[in-house]
This record gives structure tokens, sequence and C-alpha cells, in this order.
């Protein structure tokens, strides 16, 4: 276990693209963190960089007390898992979990043993004999994690390792994941593009935009106190609503951004501050019910309860209580205490 | 309901059924000429119909020169040479494929070009260079030149950057060296393409005429191909008997065919990723 520091890292492509732009991330030692981000943000090239197939065009990379820049991946001591799985083809699950381990030149009895170990743990120990083309989504994503798994790295990296699951599978195998964490305890860093992943995984998430990072904390942190109008937009779903100042009765140079779930009928904050909601598509939920609808000349979204009567075209007296209001500079977008 | 009238075969056979036909008329030819007598050879219009077998045609062919000493430098000329190709085309396949250097680009480019130049250009420089190297009049001469040739890199190189990156990307974090990810996951991933390079070299190099003729002068250097020239004389020419030389020498290459076909037809199992 080691903790990963990146210490003023910049990626730049030789093209001229800047993937990442003078990151500075410290993961803890046993910590799970998420980098998370839009399409194209850099962080899968920040988790690159870590595995050691990328370089960093400036600054250090540290695993442990040691500036991995130009060790080469297998000397690093890290585990990847990939989007696509990367299995090998040509071999068997055992192969492929037995590889990383034979690739070191550990006693064939030990490989034995820790392949066993680690099929256990994950349900594999049925499909050893299978080749890759065998198996399912699932259960070849379950090998990738297990081939990761099977020589204990310090280090484990993901990359969207969830993403071509369906939506019941991915939720599974996220609460495994989590599980296989607290139970290993290795430092992870996973690299993801949906938002719903970065927080329920996390112990802390890092939010990145066209390679500069945003804001890092702890989920509830950065979901209540996103620090920017780009972090507010993206933590959180549906997205938080952005409205001008004076609609909420806020001045003019600063925006306004409402959770969904922080906009109730009138009477439930009588005094919170009004707005009118004229619903135009409700989408129920079950548990709760989405309206999409204008406010003050923008596209609002209200989640109210499951027990709500919503009708397309209905004028919803809404309130929302001021402290439930983040409040944003309209010029440079970053967050404003209150006012 | 309308009836859709179904043909037993798809149109599409009609056209190569006739092709193929054109294709096999020679081989038939050469094997019909083969258990012919010589007179029968010789009759014009040809007669397809052969009067007997005569089989003697073979044991005559190959006891009139030493073809087992031909057959056998044939085997390690060609076998050396596909090997040679199989391990030095995939190390330069790969480097060009995989590998970022400087000049990487164009050298590849100017390695194409090379595939454009006919071998009578290229034949006098390379005797003067195998002449120089003391190789002349031995198998040596016959096989250096054709260790590593520009289609087998292009091929390899080709076929490897089909194959997905993070397979590579997988091993070398796994513990692979850069020989370790080649030698492990991308040879293995590449056998179609390493049969058909394998097939090709040993047609190529098992035909050869013009080179083996240039650089070799001793019958006990020679190949099966330089043998079965001996039967063409300058006034006369044994028909019968140059054909069944020249079916006994197109036995090892059906040989290989089969045996490698699997590979041809085998599809690429890259479903380690998913698609």
């Amino acid at each position: 276990m080691a903790k990963v520091l990146f210490d003023d890292v910049t990626k730049r492509f030789p093209n001229g693209a800047v993937a990442v732009d003078a990151l500075h991330l410290e993961v803890a030692d046993g910590e799970l963190m998420v980098l998370v981000g839009p399409s194209g943000c850099g962080k899968s090239t920040a988790l690159r960089m870590v595995a050691g197939l990328d370089d960093p065009s400036q600054g250090r990379i540290v695993i442990g007390d040691r500036d991995v820049v130009g060790i080469s991946p297998a000397a690093r001591d890290v585990a990847m898992v990939f989007q696509n799985y990367a299995l090998y083809p040509h071999m068997t699950v055992r192969k492929n979990l037995a590889f990383p381990l034979e690739r070191r030149h550990l006693p064939r009895q030990q490989i034995k043993a820790r392949v066993a170990e680690v099929s256990g743990m994950l349900g594999l120990a049925e499909l050893l004999e299978r080749k890759p083309a065998q198996l399912s989504g699932g259960q070849r994503q379950r090998v990738a994690m297990g081939r990761a798994l099977s020589r204990d790295p310090i280090v484990f990296l993901l990359d969207e390792p969830l993403s071509n699951l369906d939506a019941k599978l991915r939720a599974e195998l996220r609460a495994e994941l989590k599980q296989l964490h607290a139970r290993v305890g290795t430092t992870m860093i996973f690299v993801t593009h949906d938002q719903v992943e970065a927080m329920t995984l996390g112990d802390r998430i890092a939010v990145l935009d066209r390679g500069r990072l945003q804001q890092v904390g702890r989920p509830e942190e950065v979901y209540g106190h996103p620090c920017n109008l780009f972090v507010a937009g993206f933590v959180g779903s549906p997205a938080m609503n952005i409205l001008p100042g004076p609609a909420l009765g806020r001045p003019a140079e600063l925006v306004v951004g409402v959770r969904p779930e922080s906009l109730n009928p009138r009477a439930v904050v009588p005094d919170g501050l009004p707005l009118e909601l004229t619903a135009e598509v409700v989408e129920p939920l079950g548990s709760d019910v989405f309206v999409h609808g204008q406010a003050a000349g923008t596209a609002v979204v209200a989640r109210l309860p499951g027990s709500a009567r919503v009708s397309p075209g209905d004028r919803l007296d809404l309130a929302v209580a001021p402290a439930d209001l983040h409040l944003f500079d309209v010029a440079s977008g970053t967050r404003v205490e209150r006012r | 309901m309308r009836q859709v009238l179904r043909l037993p075969f798809s149109p599409r056979h009609l056209a190569l059924l006739p092709i193929s036909l054109v294709m096999l008329l020679p081989l038939a030819w050469m094997l019909i000429t083969s258990i012919q007598t010589l007179p029968e050879t010789r009759h014009f219009p040809p007669h397809l119909i052969p009067s007997g077998i005569h089989w003697r045609n073979y044991p005559d062919a190959l006891n009139s020169a030493p073809f087992g000493r031909f057959f056998l430098n044939s085997f390690i000329v060609t076998g050396a040479s596909v090997v040679g190709n199989l391990v030095f085309c995939s190390l330069a396949g790969y480097a060009f494929a995989r590998l970022r250097f400087f000049g990487r680009d164009v050298l590849f480019v100017v390695l194409l070009a090379t595939l454009m130049v006919p071998f009578q250009v290229v034949m006098i420089p390379t005797f003067l260079i195998v002449h120089d190297l003391g190789l002349v009049n031995s198998l040596g001469a016959l096989i250096l030149p054709n260790l590593v040739t520009p289609f087998g890199i292009f091929l390899l190189r080709q076929f490897f950057r089909t194959l997905p990156i993070e397979l590579e990307e997988a091993a070398r974090i796994d513990g692979c060296s850069r020989l370790g990810v080649l030698f492990r996951v991308v040879l293995p991933l590449s056998m179609p393409a390493m049969a058909t390079l394998a097939i090709v070299t040993f047609l190529w190099t098992w035909n050869d005429f013009l080179w083996p003729l240039i650089v070799i002068t001793s019958p006990d250097k020679s190949t099966v191909q330089l043998g079965l020239a001996s039967f063409q004389g300058a006034h006369q020419t044994n028909w019968p008997q140059l054909m069944a030389g020249n079916m006994a020498a197109l036995a090892p290459m059906l040989i290989v065919f089969v045996v490698a076909q699997r590979w041809f037809v085998q599809s690429l199992a890259s479903s380690g990723v998913k698609g």
C-alpha cells in the first residue's frame, strides 16, 4: 500500500493539446479516490501516467516515497483494470489470473494458491478453464479485477471499469468493489465520467474539467459546497438549477444555484424564497417525481415527493430555503459565500 | 404469397465456378502429362485423356538426378527463410507498429517503396554483396537475402496495428518487457498473419528459380527448381518426367498449405476486449 502524489503534473501531447494541466493531488494510503469529469477532462491520462503508460511533460508522480517518472510500468507495482477489460484472449481465466505472477517469477505453488484465493474471492472458481470469449461482460469484469488483485499491488488503477456493463450489473459490481476495497485496503484510483458512480464509491472525489482540477473532497462536501459553476452543474443528478440572481432576490452580478430537491411546495417552506415553475415534462419515478419546466425564464428541474400529482402545464408554487441557495459570481463562476 | 425462386447455390458461384476451372486446368494438365508417354505428350491437339497411367515417369524423373539432395537443399533454404521471416519481420513489424522513434514513418514509406523495385534491378548488386561475403555457390547465398522481406514487415505491421493496444498495456503493467509483450501477447494473437507469412515465404522460396540459377553452380547445392530445369534440354524436353518432377515438387507446398490453413480460417479471437 502506498500514497500517490501528483505533484504539479502537466501532460502536453505532441500536437500541443494539454490533457492534464498542473494537477496537484494527493491520494492517501488506502484511500479510494475517484477522478471524475466529462470525457476529455484528462482523468484517464492522469491515471495512465500513474501506470507508466504515459509520461508527464512536467511535474512528478510519487508512489509511496518514490518518484516513478521514467520507471517502467512493470517496475511500479501497480495494477490496472481497463474499461474494455483487456483480458488476454488466448489464455484461460486461470492463465489470465496467473500471468502477472508468472511474470514476477513467483514459485509455482504460490501462484497456484494465489489464483485459487483470488478466484474464490471473486466467484470465478467455476470459470478457471474458460477463455474470455466464453464469459459474460460481468464475468470478464471480475476476471479483470482478479488479475489486478492476484499479485497484491501497492496501488490499484481502475479506468472506467464498469462503464461497459448494464445498469443493474453496474450497481451490483459497484457495491462489490466497495466491499473489496474495504477488505483489501489497497490505495485505489478510480476514473469515471459517471458522477453517481463517483459519489457512491469514493472516499474522496476529484472533479476535473479540461485538464484542471476543480475540486477535491468527500462526496457530500463536493455535493454540498461545489466550488464553482462547473462542479455545481456536474455533480448531482438531475443537475443543479442555475438561475439569474434577481430571480431569487439576489444581485445581478450573482447567479443562484438550487438543487432540484431544494425546491419544495411553498406550504412546506413558508419562509422560503418563492419561485413559480410551469411544468412541461413530468417524470414519475415512484419514490420521486422530476418536474421539468420553466421558472424565471430558465429551464428548471424540481424533485418532488412521489406522492405529488403534477401534470404538464400546471403552475407550481414552489419555494427554496435561503440556506439551500448556492451563490456564484457571474463573471468568474466561483462560489461566493452568503450575502 | 409470391413464390420466390430459390437456387440451390449462390448466383456468385455461377461466376466462380468457371474461374476455378480455368485455375485448375494447368494443374490438371500437369498431372495428366506426368502420367503420359513421351509420344503422347507431343501429340497435337493434346490428348486430355491418357491412354494409360504410366507411373514409371515418377521414379524415372526422381532417379535421373540427385533429387533427394535437391529436396533437402530446398527444405533447408525454405525452412531457414520461413523461420527468418517470422522472427525478423515480427520484430521489425512490431517496431513499426508500436514503438515511437525518430523517422519511423519516413523509414516505413521507404521500406514500402522497396516493394515496387523489381528483383531484376537488385539482382546484380545483391549478387555482388553475396560474392563479397564469399557465399556464392552455398546455401547461405539462398538464405541470407531472403531472411527478412519488406512484404513480411508490412504484413505483420498492419496486422499488429489491428490488435487492441490495451492488451499490450495490460501486459506491460503485468510485468512484461517490450519483447515479452511481443512474444507472450502479440504473437500468439497474430497466428493468422504469421501463418500467412509462413505460407507466402514458403511458396516464394520453394518456387524461386532465377536467384538460385545465378548463385548456385554445383549440383550438390542445387534446389528442386534447378533440378527440374535439367529436364529441359536445348533440343528436347522430357515433358512427362518434367511434369512428374513438378508434381513431386508441388507436394510439400500443398502439405504446408493444408497444415497452415486452419490458422487462415480461424478468425482472430480478440474477445478479451469488449468490442
